[in-house]
């Protein structure tokens, strides 16, 4: 069993009379600890993928499943759920809630959770200091740097142990230093905590750091190959 | 770290949004409470002129008479109840009086009416009749002759100051009464049914002729504030009863005066009904910035939800950011409202170009605004509750927003 198998997933968006084939028939499997690229030209479906994988969105057709649990099959409850539990995200814009500190967006997830405030204090900070960011916990994100913001968007999206990290374009608003130290350090984790990462992108250098690149085309899988990563982290 | 505390710190992001809704929640409640009390204040100087111009807050009259008129049904000995009277330290004075039905004449005009025995000494410190003389002079002590005619009977009968007028009607005993008094003064209260009709004189004069001695038909009982009526209409009947006077009934005015009761309540339900419209007219305007507040965030939603949050808790974390904005609303025109009421409470507010008026009928032109705890109550209740359904609508909008379209809207 795969932790993650995506199987005949077409996906079609009605914009006014017309209907646009965002997903046509994608089969992909994707195992625990890898870290993965999922690249192609604006409007190849990347972001509906990852959309559908992550419980965002639901397939028109097809099959997802996630650890084991298809995600058409459940309630709009339980997908609350799985993603709370299981997923963790990572937008291209950081998506961090401006009105909280670094610290309480780190433990925001697990406040969801329910996990007790000492704890969830406990893991923040540790996380907050894995990703360098230790001493800018009580800024708010307007007061961060759009890496600062990312490394928190990161923070947050790991610190409850998710079983797969979806990272919708996350170098894309980065310059390239700083969209290098943010990929050492979602690869660290990868290889460290055996965490899944599955990445969108165009961007040539997440690819390079891929462990797998699959490449989309017209909402369908042009290629898919594992490959060496630039960087062990 | 809760929702609270994340709908608390959304209320500071868009702070002139936030302070327009504050402050239009506030206005609305201010003004509800300030006009509420001005409201209860209108009716306590209603009362107060009811009260003052004959009925008194309380009376003692036989049991019975309040339903048949009946003269023959008349307190014996009213002094005998003077020391039960002046132990309830809020009643301020009492007066005792006769209501003797009687027909009137001057030269060859006869009207029915309605003679008041009074004691003018007494009367003047439980009515406003010295104050409502508008030609000639109130009764002194001494005077058995005179008689005050009410304003309207007083044209009637074409009557004038130093006049004579002749009465006849029938004794407490069954006999005939009948005697010559001399007009000394006219009066005008203001209200129909007393103008039309009353003729006030001597006390003593009427007891004799009526066949009445020593006795009265009621005795009125004025009280330092009328909220102390019904615990003093309660302490006259145990103190009544322990002395065994029997056949004695306490009234309250509302008794007395029924209709007055009921056309303030009337009033008072009708101003409920208009003061929710107004606030909820207001409320419109409120619900718009609470819906604003919502599209600007849906994309934070979005978020939210992408996050694990359920939909119910969007919602409730929505709502609670609305009820924040209402509760500090509330709170603070609660404050101003109170504030601005507690000092015409003190300083009074005259009707404009109504002094003239309320003078002739012996009223005061002031009135005095009466905050009170049901006026809050009810200015917070109807604030509150249409406040808290205007920021229904964005907390169900938000719980129904799907996560990529919402993640989508920036």
């Amino acid at each position: 069993m795969s932790l993650i198998e995506v199987h005949n997933v077409i996906k079609n968006y009605i914009d006014g009379k017309n209907t646009v084939e965002a997903l046509r028939g994608v089969d992909i499997k994707i195992e625990t600890g890898e870290f993965t690229a999922i690249a192609g030209p604006s409007g190849s479906g990347k972001t509906t993928l990852l959309n559908l994988i992550g419980g965002l969105d639901t397939v028109t057709s097809g099959t997802i499943k996630v650890d084991d649990v298809e995600l058409s099959a459940v309630s709009i409850r339980r997908l609350s759920e799985m993603r709370l539990h299981k997923i963790g995200f990572v937008f291209q814009s950081y998506n961090l809630m401006p009105v909280l500190s670094a610290l309480e967006n780190v433990e925001f997830t697990m406040m969801l959770q329910s996990v007790p405030k000492r704890e969830r204090t406990r893991r923040a900070k540790e996380i907050l200091d894995k990703v360098g960011l230790s001493e800018h916990a009580h800024r708010r994100p307007p007061a961060l740097s759009g890496g600062q913001q990312q490394r928190v968007a990161v923070a947050r999206a790991i610190v409850s142990g998710p079983a797969v990290v979806l990272a919708d374009e996350p170098t894309a608003n980065l310059d390239s230093g700083t969209g290098a130290k943010l990929l050492d350090l979602m690869r660290t984790l990868n290889k460290t905590e055996n965490m899944t990462f599955i990445f969108s992108t165009h961007d040539p250098m997440v690819m390079d750091y891929a462990t797998r690149l699959i490449q989309l085309h017209d909402g369908a899988v042009r290629s898919d190959e594992m490959k060496n990563s630039k960087t062990a982290g | 770290m809760t929702i609270v505390l994340i709908a608390w710190r959304n209320i500071g992001r868009n702070r002139r949004r936030s302070i327009l809704s504050i402050a239009a929640v506030a206005g609305a409640m201010a003004l509800l409470v300030f006009m509420m009390a001005f409201q209860k204040g209108s009716y306590l100087s209603m009362i107060n002129t009811t009260v003052h111009a004959h009925s008194g807050h309380i009376q003692l009259q036989r049991t019975g008479y309040f339903k048949d008129g009946d003269l023959a049904l008349k307190l014996d000995n009213p002094e005998a109840l003077s020391p039960i009277l002046r132990s309830i330290k809020e009643i301020v004075a009492f007066a005792p009086r006769i209501n003797a039905p009687a027909l009137v004449s001057k030269d060859a005009k006869t009207f029915g009416s309605l003679i008041w025995g009074i004691d003018p000494v007494a009367e003047a410190n439980t009515s406003t009749l010295t104050k409502v003389i508008k030609k000639g002079k109130y009764l002194s002590a001494e005077d058995k002759t005179g008689a005050l005619l009410s304003d309207l009977l007083a044209k009637n009968l074409n009557a004038d100051i130093g006049d004579e007028i002749v009465f006849i009607g029938q004794g407490a005993d069954g006999s005939m009464a009948a005697g010559k008094l001399f007009v000394r003064g006219i009066f005008k209260f203001g209200i129909n049914e007393i103008d039309r009709v009353v003729m006030a004189a001597h006390i003593e004069t009427i007891q004799e002729i009526f066949s009445l001695q020593d006795s009265a038909s009621e005795i009125a009982v004025i009280l330092d504030s009328d909220s102390a009526r019904p615990l003093v209409i309660d302490s006259l009947k145990q103190r009544l009863a322990e002395r065994s006077f029997d056949n004695i009934t306490v009234l309250g005015w509302n008794d007395i005066s029924p209709e007055i009761e009921q056309s303030i309540e009337i009033d008072w339900k009708t101003g409920l009904i208009m003061y929710a419209v107004l606030v909820l007219v207001v409320g419109f305007g409120i619900a718009n910035t609470f819906f604003m507040a919502f599209m600007e965030r849906i994309h934070e939603y979005g978020i939210l939800l992408s996050l694990g949050m359920k939909s119910l808790t969007v919602s409730l974390m929505t709502y609670i950011e609305s009820a924040l904005l209402s509760a500090i609303g509330i709170a603070l025109g609660a404050v101003v409202g109170i504030a601005v009421t507690e000092y015409f409470a003190k300083k009074g507010l005259t009707i404009p170009d109504a002094e003239d008026l309320f003078a002739e009928y012996g009223m005061d032109p002031v009135v005095y605004p009466a905050l009170s705890a049901e006026v809050l109550v009810i200015a917070t209740a109807i604030v509150g509750i249409i406040t808290a359904a205007m920021a229904l609508y964005p907390a169900w909008k938000a719980g129904r927003l799907e996560p990529v379209k919402a993640l989508r809207r920036i």
